[in-house]
């Protein structure tokens, strides 16, 4: 299939080797263990009939239009410029691999280089990485980055707001049930952290909030920092929908010290889930204990400016158990596509984005409160927000092809008449008009 | 001459060709009179600003920089840089696939549940382990949810066993993933002809060990002979064996990894199965486990029920998710078109030729690099520069000196165990002409080691940057523009 050698190569490399045939290279494995090596899955044939297969696979699926989709909750429907698919399957970018060898990686190392000023400066902060997993995972390793921070062994307890996607706190739990870190839970007030349980926090190293929170809302961080830094703690945001940041006041604004979100949103197709693209900031007193590739500006032997991997003490290929985190790849390709979004849309693009964003879900959320849906919560929110709506509206809407919103009884069986309602730019107000006739009067 | 010369633009960095009233990509405001929040972000740090036509240039000049699979044998060890098929992109690309909100209900889903279900199939078939998650989104996070899983059986049978052995060959992720994952680690010294011998482990096993984490074949490139032997020890202990799966493009439809008595195991899609490094990822690293551990796969799992498939989230003992989400999807995809274009003889075949290229490298290089040991070699091998020291040049200096030649380095000073380690992997998917050209050209550079040295120590000089300062960086980091 990929692989080139004619049968006379083959037998011109076993005589230089001194064998007779391929099965003499396997010789020296023992017996013992080669019993059922066969691998029993048959070919499909040949290229084309791979593609018609997966073809079929892809019709088993009813994906709705992008603009019939008012889905969101951790991964967004954004329209993504076709410049970023040309760029990115220029094979130079991706069938390298970690840049090990800077000289002949310095368009994979300058890329990331300028995501990382990118990202760092979209969340206000003073440093980014050159990413992680996801959002959930950059968020689980945040707490251990704390967890290390802190000096003192009693701190032991991080409060998580309970107005935090429920994956994300699952995907936690699981990350940090080795290290004997207590959870806990603040409780929420109409759909934001109810500030006041952060100032009783005993033995609390880190306070994690999201913004905006699961719910769609923005969390006050003016006052949950400063109550978080009374208490000694130290203050972990978590931003699912990074594009809000681009119209909110972002993070580094309120003396928050990791900042971390998922990128996804920032040109990276949806495909059911990942990869997607973890981002990782901190203040940078911090670097030296931040998980995952850094990469640093240098010079070369003839004073040209160039990139490198730096810092590299901090992780396993060099610390082993002794590492920050075990994390060796990052998002690679994934990074090099927020990179070039971010470039592509620009400043005001990506301004204009947010705020298109912003605009359609007002208005959205107003002309269904003026048909008596209303929102569960109040306060300020970017692209979606949380209602009650009835089953039978919702099948109505699924019958025409719309995703009318993420079921949240999904989450919590509490939940069960709640939807969360997410608008993009790829809503138009046609989508919108549709879905409003749909609902009746 | 294998390098030539060519015109490659010196590129500045997106903020530095950022002007003021330069226009990227505005989409039309549907409601251009409608009110914005009163608290606004007011400003964009170096979020630039720029046409789509510079953006594109910028990174089509940055690709140039970059060396890749597609340029050439890119041979590093353990990495499986194998040729990516095109057959792959196009299918990952449909529409359906890329659009797809990880949300929506099943019913909507069932093509995409069905891909992953039968991806977990072919997992656990070409592993010989049952059960098989494929949320994890690299090796190394393969590592963590494997040591998880180890870790529940202990805390659910009581055990009190809080120890790994770990071989001194062993990628620095499995230490790190067993730490995260709450064990304490003992490292046990490979034995002289390259493989582990039960003996030394037996010397290490004690109340405390509740597992091995193994590389088979090894970093070496050595295949783990008295595994079996080892493995039986250590379940007779009540510990687990973890087999880490990154050198599987060595024994496939030859050995199979239960077979061996491995418990669980982790895959990496991007390099035995063929998708993408992306320039340091997206991975995927997808774990298979035994039958008696499935109660402990991360949650969900895809099942099928009747005729449907579904998003399994009812595992009472699992770990919890390991990510948000099911995994990898966009990669998923690549890993089966390349499974099901060649099917099981495929992937023997595979092995065979990825061993045969290997060892033809060795045959043809041994005679002017100093191998460190005599012990059969699968898909890799490791050499060392012990000769060329001779003359003062270093591993680093070969590998500079290779660049100048038009091939991309292999690994280098890993693994740990062999100083100067140079580590080479082909890969099956290089061609007789292709590897004839780099053992050309490693002769060239031994004999440079002793006419010439000063021309090894001053490589790379085709690159756009010459030999950089590591040092400087470290010391004093500059990780963002400003």
């Amino acid at each position: 299939m990929f692989i080139p050698h004619s049968e006379d190569d083959i037998k011109s490399l076993l005589s230089e080797i001194g064998l007779k045939s391929l099965e003499d290279l396997f010789a020296h494995i023992p017996q013992k263990v080669r019993k059922n090596a066969e691998i029993k899955i048959e070919s499909l044939g040949d290229q084309k009939k791979v593609e018609e297969y997966f073809k079929q696979l892809a019709l088993a699926n009813e994906i709705p239009d992008p603009g019939k989709s008012f889905l969101g909750g951790g991964y967004y429907n954004h329209y993504i410029p076709a410049a970023i698919d040309e760029i990115i399957r220029r094979t130079e970018f991706y069938t390298a691999y970690t840049p090990y060898q800077p000289e002949i990686s310095q368009g994979t190392l300058q890329a990331l280089f300028e995501f990382q000023t990118m990202i760092a400066d979209l969340f206000g902060m003073d440093i980014a990485n050159a990413s992680m997993y996801d959002g959930a995972t950059s968020a689980a390793e945040a707490i251990l980055m704390a967890r290390r921070l802190e000096k003192s062994k009693e701190r032991n307890v991080v409060l998580i707001s309970s107005t935090l996607h429920p994956d994300y706190l699952e995907v936690i739990k699981t990350y940090i049930s080795p290290s004997g870190i207590e959870i806990g839970t603040i409780p929420s007030r109409n759909g934001r952290v109810d500030t006041n349980f952060i100032e009783k926090g005993k033995n609390v190293f880190a306070v994690v909030v999201p913004y905006p929170n699961f719910f769609g809302i923005l969390e006050d961080l003016e006052v949950i920092s400063d109550l978080t830094h009374k208490i000694g703690a130290k203050l972990i945001t978590v931003t699912t929908e990074p594009i809000a940041l681009a119209l909110f006041p972002p993070p580094g604004e309120f003396e928050v010290d990791i900042a971390v979100g998922e990128g996804q949103s920032l040109g990276i197709p949806l495909y059911f889930g990942g990869p997607g693209l973890g981002l990782f900031t901190s203040r940078e007193e911090y670097v030296r204990q931040m998980p995952g590739r850094l990469v640093g500006e240098t010079v070369d032997s003839r004073g040209n400016r160039g990139y490198v991997l730096t810092l590299s003490t901090r992780e396993q290929h060099i610390r082993r158990e002794r590492a920050t985190s075990n994390i060796c790849s990052n998002q690679g390709l994934n990074a090099l596509i927020a990179t070039i979004y971010l470039a592509l849309m620009g400043k005001e693009g990506l301004r204009r984005v947010a705020e298109i964003n912003y605009k359609l879900a007002h208005y959205f959320l107003e002309k269904l409160t003026d048909r008596g849906i209303e929102p569960l919560y109040q306060g300020e929110f970017f692209n979606e927000f949380t209602v009650k709506m009835e089953k039978e509206k919702i099948n109505r809407l699924m019958e025409k092809g719309i995703v009318p919103g993420l079921h949240l009884g999904r989450f919590n069986p509490q939940w069960k008449d709640h939807y969360l309602i997410t608008v993009t730019e790829n809503n138009s107000l046609e989508s919108i008009e549709k879905y409003l006739d749909l609902l009746g009067a | 001459m294998r390098v030539g010369r060519h015109i490659v633009h010196r590129e500045k960095l997106l903020f530095e060709i950022s002007r003021e009233g330069k226009r990227g990509i505005l989409l039309e405001d549907p409601l251009p009179d409608y009110p914005l929040p009163e608290e606004r972000r007011k400003e964009m740090g170096n979020i630039p600003s720029l046409s789509e036509n510079e953006v594109v240039r910028h990174f089509v000049r940055l690709s140039h920089f970059n060396y890749s699979v597609e340029s050439g044998l890119y041979p590093l060890g353990s990495c499986t840089m194998k040729y990516k098929p095109k057959l792959n992109e196009k299918i990952a690309r449909l529409e359906a696939f890329a659009n797809a909100h990880p949300y929506l209900p099943e019913e909507n889903v069932q093509g995409i549940l069905r891909l992953m279900y039968e991806l977990q199939n072919a997992l656990a078939e070409i592993s010989g382990l049952p059960g098989v998650t494929l949320q994890p989104a690299a090796g190394a996070h393969g590592e963590l949810t494997g040591m998880l899983i180890i870790r529940a059986y202990h805390l659910d049978h009581r055990t009190g066993k809080d120890t790994v052995i770990i071989p001194d060959t062993a990628h620095g992720t499995n230490p790190a993933s067993s730490k995260m994952a709450g064990f304490r680690v003992k490292t046990v010294k490979v034995g002289s002809e390259g493989y582990l011998r039960v003996d030394d482990i037996a010397k290490l096993v004690d109340d405390r060990t509740a597992a091995i984490m193994i590389t088979n074949p090894n970093t070496l490139g050595i295949f783990e002979e008295e595994l079996y032997d080892i493995a039986e020890l250590l379940h007779q202990k009540g510990a687990l064996v973890y087999g880490d799966g990154a050198n599987l493009n060595a024994m496939m439809g030859y050995v199979k990894p239960a077979e061996l008595g491995i418990d669980v195991l982790h895959f990496n899609l991007h390099k035995t199965f063929s998708t993408p490094h992306g320039g340091g990822g997206p991975g995927s690293g997808p774990v298979a486990v035994s039958s008696n551990l499935s109660d402990y796969l991360p949650v969900p799992v895809i099942d099928r029920r009747n005729d449907r498939y579904v998003l399994n989230y009812d595992i009472p003992r699992s770990i919890g998710p390991v990510k948000e989400f099911y995994g990898h999807f966009g990669v998923m995809i690549k890993a089966l078109a390349y499974i099901l274009l060649l099917g099981g003889e495929g992937l023997k075949r595979v092995s065979e030729i990825a061993v045969l290229n290997a060892n033809y490298i060795r045959k043809k290089l041994e005679p002017y690099y100093d191998l460190p040991f005599e012990t059969p070699t699968m898909h890799e091998v490791v050499f060392t520069d012990r000769r060329q020291l001779a003359n003062d040049i270093t591993t680093m200096d070969i590998a500079k000196a290779l660049i100048d030649m038009g091939f991309h380095p292999p690994t280098v000073y890993f693994p740990l165990v062999v100083k100067g380690a140079i580590m080479i992997e082909p890969t099956e998917t290089e061609s007789k002409e292709e590897i004839d050209q780099f053992v050309e050209a490693m002769i060239e550079i031994d004999r440079l080691s002793r006419e010439d040295p000063q021309s090894l120590k001053d490589a790379p000089q085709n690159t756009i940057v010459g030999r950089l300062d590591e040092v400087r960086a470290a010391r004093h980091p500059k990780l963002k523009f400003g």
